[in-house]
């Protein structure tokens, strides 16, 4: 079929046309070998700009199509179905980019036009040899796997669950719930958050079709949209869960203590333990790392054996590798709050009475380590003033450049307990500003401030501990001009929410990318918020930026709605770029094999001969394999190897491209 | 507003962007000079500054009133640097003959005596005066040309004579 190429040219208002001279680029389009028709238009991607491939389509027989626009992730599909609508094959069409990679990035006019040139002269070659392609179909696992089983974690998973698809949530917590189970209550109602998210605990346990595995983590992912492979790691809890009726007889006869990490510090708990009374599982489990008969190996202690009158207890439980293939995943893996101690000014570890906002949350809950009452750490004394400090960690270019979201509304809610817990206590607030942006907050705000809480508007520089405990916060208040000197009996440092190691982790499993503040990039920031660039991986609450509650839930919903469409026809479609091997020219030296990232090539023994098959549900089409064959044997329709060369040959040659 | 004052601002201070800060005010509360001085506010400065007021603020003075300390040039969380905004604002008052008498006066005795006041000796309970090569201290040794060179890049508007 010889190539009678459309080439199509969009302003994109002035967003192209203000930089790329658009008429000279057409001109020198059309004159290049194999077009019949080159044209411009202000915006191609509307029905109009499409109306006109269309028509050349069907009057002038126009057979291979490259549109000159965006980028191929901004519009490839608008026109892909454009091209779809005629009797043409979709993937005859080919993209250049002319606005990220051009026009947006240059300011001369001349050398953006010349640029613009040798762009669309590589697509029109490349366009060339293309030959058309069908998709492939491909059967999809209707199962989800959910990481982190926090809130936006357990909200997903009841929405997929009743719209009937089998979900697993991986926790590496020995318990669900996230890190709203420390809270006392919640803003702006102020609501308790054990109230509202312990039901949610029990339904999830409850629907038939989620499975949970606490104490876990995903270990490995392969495969790709539609079927993931995926391996869990599920550590030893050293207690039966199925036997043990968290009595806590075996805590009781425990000797050793350790500092509780699920209260950030503030008391002791020992080695046999359970986070919260209401964990679920609701079962205890043994601290590898403080029990003194696991950390020395030797038959030694075993009192929590002893006191067990249900033989829960059990030492030998080894670590457990469980292998089970999803449809699609979502990530609810969550932040941490950023580690104040880093800001050495504020004496955060140093000083006895200077905690963080969730220490202060502990110190209030009635499940905490003073049964609710707010006492001063140093020496167990009621406070008479508190002062929170706001953006500790954050608005920073030393530390966190974005906005925590959640500390200017978590201080006033903490303000607002502490005034109803201590009547006559006095309490600042020193923020630069409030940031009081949800339903409901800004009338919480006021309503903070009819309770006499005192708002000052500046940070400390630093702070001083005096001999009895007292913090000095020496601080400037801009609405008064006057610098204040306050002997604070505590003091909270609002640390918000940051990524964490987790992120880190979890992107390299599964091949996410992540936004330059350490949190899972979404694939679109305002269109496309819970799907990540990958097909088939979703992300919810926390994990994809810095959320309150209504938001992580409302995200982690959107999330399930996403899984839902993408899941539910029961088969999704593929681009057919796969990797092809010709077996005549194949060596079977296997190198292919060993280079490809997603174990989708395999050496098959047919009779006496062998052959390298490659599972197209696992390849990408990255090209890694093809790049790599000593023998040329691998190819990629479209994509490899004749595309490339002519690809490269019109950047090279783009002048001489008339006379070829 | 003076532009080209402003411009001349931007010249010295290349490196810093003060256009961000969002006013947190953790320079003002850790201000030393602040503290006992209630119209001196180093983020009022730089705003001033960046707003084309510098010509009023070399006027007035308030710019000598800092002590170099840094501390609110170390707590920024945006790394405005008002201290060296300062500085440079010093620079274009020296330029303009306009540091204050006392300031001209110190320079001096650093150029003659190596230190802002002349040594003074101590006067002991029997009345002596007691300097310092007496207790065996080692005197500062100034290289007066390095000093004499300090003064014409920082265009000090100092008389030293030969």
């Amino acid at each position: 079929m010889e190539a009678r190429i459309g080439v199509y040219i969009c302003h994109c208002g002035k967003n192209i046309a203000g930089t790329v001279n658009v008429s000279e680029l057409r001109d020198f389009a059309s004159k290049l070998p194999g077009v019949i028709i080159a044209r411009d238009y202000v915006y191609m991607c509307s029905s109009t700009g499409q109306n006109l491939i269309k028509e050349d389509i069907k009057k002038l027989g126009i057979n291979r199509v490259v549109v000159a626009a965006c980028s191929p992730s901004m519009h490839l599909e608008t026109f892909r179905r454009a091209v779809a609508e005629t009797s043409l094959n979709k993937y005859l069409l080919e993209m250049s980019n002319i606005r990220e990679q051009c026009s947006w990035v240059h300011t001369d006019p001349k050398k953006a036009t010349e640029k613009a040139k040798r762009i669309i002269a590589m697509a029109i070659r490349k366009v060339s040899s293309f030959v058309p392609l069908e998709e492939i179909q491909r059967e999809v696992q209707r199962k989800v796997l959910v990481i982190g089983g926090g809130i936006a974690g357990i909200h997903a998973s009841i929405e997929l669950a009743k719209a009937g698809y089998e979900v697993t949530i991986v926790d590496k917590a020995p318990t669900i719930g996230g890190k709203m189970m420390f809270f006392d209550k919640t803003f702006p109602t102020l609501d308790c958050a054990q109230c509202i998210l312990a039901p949610r605990i029990s339904e999830v346990t409850k629907l038939n079709n989620v499975k949970i595995l606490t104490n876990s983590e995903v270990i490995e992912v392969r495969g790709g949209p539609g079927k993931f492979h995926v391996k869990i790691l599920k550590k030893p809890r050293y207690v039966d869960e199925a036997k043990c009726v968290a009595c806590g007889n075996c805590s009781e006869k425990c000797p050793v203590e350790v500092p509780n990490e699920w209260w950030f510090g503030l008391g002791k708990r020992k080695a046999i333990c359970i986070p919260f009374p209401q964990a679920y599982p609701n079962a205890y489990l043994i601290d590898p790392n403080a029990c003194l008969r696991l950390k020395l190996k030797r038959d030694v202690c075993g009192l929590c054996y002893k006191a067990c009158d249900r033989d829960a207890i059990k030492f030998d439980m080894n670590e457990e590798i469980i292998e089970d293939t999803f449809g699609a995943i979502i990530v609810a893996i969550g932040g941490e709050p950023f580690d104040a101690s880093r800001v050495v000014e504020y004496g955060y570890g140093k000083f006895r009475n200077v905690i963080t906002g969730i220490q202060f949350e502990i110190l209030t809950n009635v499940a905490g380590p003073t049964n609710g009452e707010i006492i001063r750490p140093s020496d167990g004394k009621e406070p008479r003033t508190l002062v929170f400090i706001q953006c500790v960690g954050f608005r920073n270019v030393n530390y966190n450049e974005y906005c925590c979201r959640i500390g200017c509304v978590e201080s006033i809610k903490h303000a607002i307990i502490a005034k109803e817990k201590l009547k006559d206590a006095t309490i600042y607030i020193c923020a630069p500003e409030i940031r009081a942006f949800g339903k409901g907050f800004e009338e919480f705000y006021k309503g903070a401030r009819e309770r006499g809480i005192i708002f000052i508007k500046g940070l400390p520089s630093e702070l001083k501990e005096d001999h009895d405990g007292k913090v000095i916060v020496q601080v400037y208040d801009a609405s008064t001009d006057k610098i204040l000197n306050i002997e604070a009996d505590l003091v909270i440092l609002s640390t918000g929410l940051q990524s964490s190691k987790d992120h880190e982790k979890i992107s390299e499993i599964l091949r996410i990318p992540r936004s330059s503040d350490g949190f899972i990039l979404e694939k679109h920031p305002k269109l496309d918020p819970t799907a990540t660039p990958i097909a088939g991986i979703f992300v919810a609450g926390v994990a994809q930026g810095p959320k309150d509650i209504p938001d992580s839930v409302a995200h982690a919903e959107g999330a399930a709605a996403r899984v839902i469409s993408f899941l539910a026809k029961g088969e999704l479609e593929l681009e057919p770029f796969k990797a092809k091997v010709n077996d005549e020219l194949c060596s079977k030296c296997l190198i292919c094999v060993r280079v490809c990232p997603f174990s989708a090539l395999s050496i098959e023994k047919e009779g006496s001969l062998s052959k390298i098959t490659v599972d197209e549900a696992l390849c990408i089409g990255c090209g890694i394999c093809a790049a790599a064959c000593p023998s040329g044997a691998i190819t990629i329709p479209n994509v490899f190897l004749e595309p490339i060369l002519l690809e490269i040959e019109g950047a090279l040659r783009w002048h001489r491209c008339m006379t070829l | 507003m003076h532009d080209s004052l402003t411009k001349e601002l931007k010249r010295i201070l290349y490196w810093i962007k003060p256009e961000i800060c969002f006013v947190c005010n953790r320079c003002v509360s850790g201000c030393p000079v602040a503290e006992v001085h209630s119209e001196y506010r180093p983020n009022k400065i730089v705003k001033l500054a960046y707003l084309g007021f510098i010509d009023e603020l070399i006027q007035s003075g308030i710019i000598w009133y800092c002590t170099q300390c840094l501390k609110c040039s170390e707590r920024c969380p945006m790394d405005v640097h008002p201290a060296s905004v300062i500085v440079a604002l010093r620079n274009i008052a020296s330029k303009k003959k306009l540091p204050p008498e006392a300031w001209i006066k110190m320079a001096k005795n650093i150029y003659v005596y190596g230190r802002i006041t002349p040594e003074m000796g101590v006067v002991s309970k029997d009345r002596k005066l007691i300097k310092r090569e007496d207790l065996n201290l080692r005197t500062p040794v100034v290289s007066k040309e390095l000093i004499r060179r300090l003064y014409d890049e920082t265009l000090f508007p100092i008389n030293l004579g030969d």
